[in-house]
């Protein structure tokens, strides 16, 4: 029987941890929204084809896919960003561009293999700048998104921009067939040169392509690698990827978030989605991205409009797991009294928890105990440090379980 | 400053891994004593030493629970781990080949769902399914591969192959070779960008001493 356990790869997220959760994502959303993004909820599931249809990033055994009455395929959404990209085409015609959107939801993806974290079922929250191409909108995403990391909690991490065309700017040249691109993609991905070198060795690589794929994989850093590559011999597409990158670069430091930002010009995607700038983000203490984005200028398309766009995706796990990474305590449910009411003055009891509340204070209503020592045990069992005794329809007695003091008051001088 | 932990494969590798960071001028001290430790520590470079098993080193790396990582190339194809894979560290020099009973040689590609006995389930079933498009029962163990031909578990074995000595003295060959095998060093994403300055001269500093 299954009956007691859950799936692998979900999850139960208790009171503490899913106090930590919502503070998080609370944190995160305020910044959103206060550079005028504006939250959209889409569903859970959508046709099969919405994710098949539109990028390579999806493939089938990644999907959650299930039937509709009809037969249909449908899925539970691997991202957020594609239902965006399809509510921006079919139903956002009319708005004026830039279009600034933001979302926290669920995510859910069958995660292959055996590497990295294996949660099937992941919270992400997000940004998407839609109608705006250009260094502006995307260095926009990328100090919205340090803000949003900071305001969460984190201190110690980087934003590493690399940019799409720079590798494709480098191979243009070459007369290389699918497979070997695919081969170099992923020894550039993994870093490893001696395969690189053998790969130009065996293919009579020469020339501008030869010198930067040589170097590769150690072009990476603070912005100075992006001035040294900028005087290689290296062809247009790639130059002008890598200024691109210093624009976005010039205007985070007008936003003071210079300090945040690094380069790897070796980040080459194996999906269709992005295409322009890229960027991760890394905290210290925790072995995987914390967040990803980029700019996708053909996605919107697919679904029948054309407009560019840049956004961001936040893993709040790993945002969580990352400040878990710092010992830092997780947060306590907070209640600041108890009330208790003999059996007779109920009424004035409910009367004193709705002034209390009104004023954003937790209040806990016994239901449980017999008699106010009991209530006592109760709430210093709880950790709540005092009680608000109704011993009677008018007389009610302020309980200080801390100091060990009581004060006799009324519901009139409770309301002031 | 916060440690650079090295992950270390036990093993046929550790001893030539000690080596390097002897050269490096790193103390190793205390690892060249036999002993069950398996954490050591360079309080004056800030490293930290841990060994583990060869199989378990990508996923060390993997997770950040080790920066840095010593290990075979059968066992990062094998695991298929999410890491940089940045020097070829060019000792423990192997193959990873098929083999079996001599008489075999020539027949085993025709027999259908042909039994394979190896420690490297991910590598022979990548080989058998993708590159020879042949139907292959994979059968895991854990140590002793070479019983399983003799034994009649398995048609063939898959396995790392240094000398052939073992092969020979069991009475097997090679059939075919998978691809070559060395020592190499990994490292894990975030630590590459995060302790940059420190790791590239870590790199580069070994890349020094293994040419």
């Amino acid at each position: 029987m299954s009956m007691n356990n859950i799936p692998q790869g979900v999850q139960d997220i208790l009171v503490e941890e899913c106090l930590l959760k919502r503070k998080i994502e609370n944190d995160i959303m305020k910044v959103f929204r206060s550079f005028g993004y504006g939250e959209i909820i889409t569903p859970t599931y959508e046709y099969y084809d919405v994710f098949k249809g539109t990028s390579n990033v999806f493939n089938d055994e990644m999907l959650l896919k299930f039937f509709d009455e009809e037969g249909k395929i449908l899925a539970l959404r691997p991202d957020l960003t594609t239902p965006i990209a399809r509510v921006c085409a079919t139903k956002l015609g009319g708005e004026t561009l830039p279009i600034r959107l933001c979302y926290t939801g669920n995510a859910y993806r069958f995660i292959q293999g055996n590497f990295g974290p294996k949660q099937r079922e992941f919270t992400q929250s997000g940004i998407e700048l839609i109608g705006a191409g250009g260094a502006k909108a995307d260095a926009e995403v990328i100090a919205c998104t340090i803000y949003a990391l900071l305001e969460a909690g984190l201190e110690d991490f980087q934003i590493e921009l690399g940019h799409s065309a720079f590798f494709e700017g480098i191979i243009e040249k070459g007369d290389f067939t699918k497979g070997q691109i695919d081969e170099l993609k992923d020894m550039i991905d993994k870093k490893y040169q001696f395969g690189i070198m053998e790969f130009i060795e065996k293919n009579e690589i020469a020339g501008e392509s030869r010198e930067i794929l040589s170097k590769i994989t150690t072009l990476f850093g603070d912005v100075d690698i992006v001035h040294e590559v900028l005087n290689y011999d290296i062809n247009q597409r790639s130059k002008e990827a890598l200024l691109y990158l210093l624009e976005v670069y010039n205007l985070l430091k007008d936003y003071c978030l210079d300090k945040y930002i690094s380069f790897d010009l070796g980040l080459v995607q194996n999906i269709d989605y992005y295409t322009g700038i890229i960027f991760k983000g890394f905290a210290r203490g925790f072995g995987f991205p914390i967040c990803g984005g980029g700019r996708y200028d053909n996605l919107i398309k697919k679904f029948g409009k054309d407009m560019p766009a840049t956004g961001v995706a936040i893993g709040i796990d790993r945002v969580m797991s990352a400040i878990f990474s710092k010992k830092e305590a997780l947060p306590k449910l907070n209640v600041d009294a108890l009330v208790f009411a003999e059996s007779d003055s109920y009424k004035t009891a409910f009367e004193v928890c709705r002034i209390l509340r009104r004023d954003n204070l937790v209040i806990k209503m016994d239901i449980t105990s017999n008699s106010i020592e009991e209530a006592k045990e109760y709430a210093k069992k709880c950790g709540i440090g005092g009680i608000f005794y109704c011993r009677n329809k008018d007389e009610i007695v302020a309980i200080d379980l801390v100091n060990n003091t009581q004060q006799a008051t009324n519901i009139n001088s409770l309301k002031e | 400053m916060k440690s650079i932990t090295f992950a270390l494969a036990k093993g046929r590798l550790s001893d030539i891994s000690i080596g390097i960071f002897e050269k490096l001028g790193y103390d190793v001290s205390q690892m060249k004593e036999k002993s069950r430790k398996l954490i050591f520590y360079d309080e004056k470079n800030k490293i930290k030493f841990i060994l583990v098993k060869a199989s378990d080193v990508p996923t060390y790396v993997e997770y950040q629970a080790a920066d840095i990582g010593i290990v075979g190339y059968d066992t990062i194809l094998e695991e298929g781990r999410h890491v940089y894979e940045m020097l070829n560290l060019n000792f423990g020099n192997c193959k990873m080949c098929v083999c079996g009973r001599p008489e075999m040689k020539d027949s085993f590609y025709k027999i259908h769902n042909l039994k394979v006995a190896t420690k490297y389930p991910n590598i022979a079933k990548e080989f058998f399914e993708k590159e020879k498009k042949m139907g292959a029962e994979i059968i895991k163990l854990n140590g002793s591969v070479e019983l399983a031909p003799l034994t009649g578990l398995s048609e063939v074995i898959v396995d790392i192959v240094e000398s052939g000595k073992t092969l020979v003295e069991n009475g097997l060959c090679v059939f075919e070779e998978i691809c070559d095998i060395s020592a190499r060093l990994i490292v894990n994403r975030v630590s590459l960008k995060m302790e940059r300055e420190r790791i590239n001269d870590i790199v580069e500093k070994i890349k020094g001493v293994i040419i």
